[in-house]
């Protein structure tokens, strides 16, 4: 088979490859099972033995941590979202499309939160009431105009890694993207959030994710960009565009305009 | 997975920090260095809050079974206590 077509490991060797927890692990538990003994009762040495103690719950501990590594490889999981983005970019470029998108509740789309592409904009924001369908081609409005595309997004996606309600306070959409960017994700190191006017501005600092030039960056953001409108649009229950993105380093900052 | 990493270390640092300064003072009962990893493994995977949900109920449960381990210790030394007495 060449290279080309090569299919992807299946998870359980992908993981033993990539992750080097199980080896720590292992080694430190058999290490302090075997040293243990042998400091107490050879050397008698309680602080030695103690040490012992401590690199059999380290390796316990590395042994969780491996077992709890995701089951998709972060390269596939690359792989699979710059498809589907660049799948998604050809599809936007041909249409023409250049509105920015408009992020949307789970209240205002009857289920997943989605975000809707308007297909003619005017230059002027649309407003969105509820949304009843779940095609890709929607009405939103009571113009003839007022038709877009509703789409699945990074950021719509995340959001189903959380476990509790997203509050709409500064510090509980801080909170709720920490946990995915930080926690569930780990590309960033840092996020921060303040509100002022219905301007939202996200900057989250030590981002480890490269996203190439698409034509769907224009229109959804970048996928940090796109799980920062997602949150805080549900979060604050409201539509959300974004305004502005600015890398500078490896800190990233989202101006987010939410419209009601 | 450099969240992982960090936590990792910190606990190391802990853990090392621990027996050196409690094997500086003297210390020789191995329940007291075990009741010192215990109440370092709590606290810092208590401020490691942003670990992956499925992460964090494996660290809880490896927390319930050292938390055990710590009220045995106790129980211990409170029958030893009460026998003296």
């Amino acid at each position: 088979m060449s290279p080309r077509f090569r299919l992807p490991l299946p998870p359980q060797e992908n993981r033993a490859k990539q992750s080097a927890y199980a080896n720590i692990g292992l080694g430190l538990l058999l290490g302090g099972v075997l040293a243990a003994p042998a400091f107490f009762f050879v050397a008698n040495s309680v602080p030695l033995t103690a040490l012992a103690l401590s690199a059999v719950l380290l390796g316990t501990i590395a042994l969780f941590l491996d077992r709890s590594l995701p089951q998709v490889p972060p390269r596939a999981a690359q792989l699979l979202l710059e498809s589907g983005l660049a799948n998604l970019s050809g599809l936007l470029e041909e249409t023409g499309v250049i509105a920015q998108a408009v992020y949307l509740p789970s209240t205002l789309t009857e289920g997943q939160p989605r975000a809707l592409i308007p297909l003619s904009s005017h230059g002027q924001r649309p407003t969105v009431s509820q949304i009843n369908s779940q095609r890709l081609i929607v009405e939103f409005g009571p113009h003839p105009d007022d038709v877009g595309l509703l789409v699945s997004t990074p950021g719509g996606g995340a959001l189903s890694l959380l476990d509790e309600h997203i509050g709409s306070t500064s510090a509980e959409l801080e909170s709720a993207l920490t946990k995915l960017l930080v926690g569930a994700f780990d590309i960033a190191s840092t996020v921060q959030v303040n509100q002022e006017n219905g301007l939202v501005t996200v900057r989250v600092g030590g981002i480890r994710l490269s996203t190439g030039i698409l034509w769907v960056h224009r229109i959804l953001g970048t996928p940090v960009a796109s799980v920062a409108a997602a949150v805080v649009a549900e979060g604050r229950k409201a539509p959300v565009v974004i305004e502005s993105e600015a890398r500078k380093k490896d800190v990233v900052t989202v101006r987010l305009a939410v419209t009601r | 997975m450099r969240i992982y990493n960090r936590y990792l270390l910190v606990l190391a640092a802990a853990f090392t920090l621990s027996t050196t300064l409690l094997a500086a003072y003297g210390q020789d009962r191995l329940d007291a260095y075990f009741t010192a990893y215990v109440i370092e493994y709590l606290v810092v995977t208590l401020l490691f809050v942003y670990l992956d949900p499925r992460t964090r109920r494996l660290l809880d449960g490896l927390g319930y079974v050292l938390f055990g381990g710590f009220v045995v210790i106790v129980l211990f030394k409170v029958l030893e206590i009460l026998r003296r007495s």
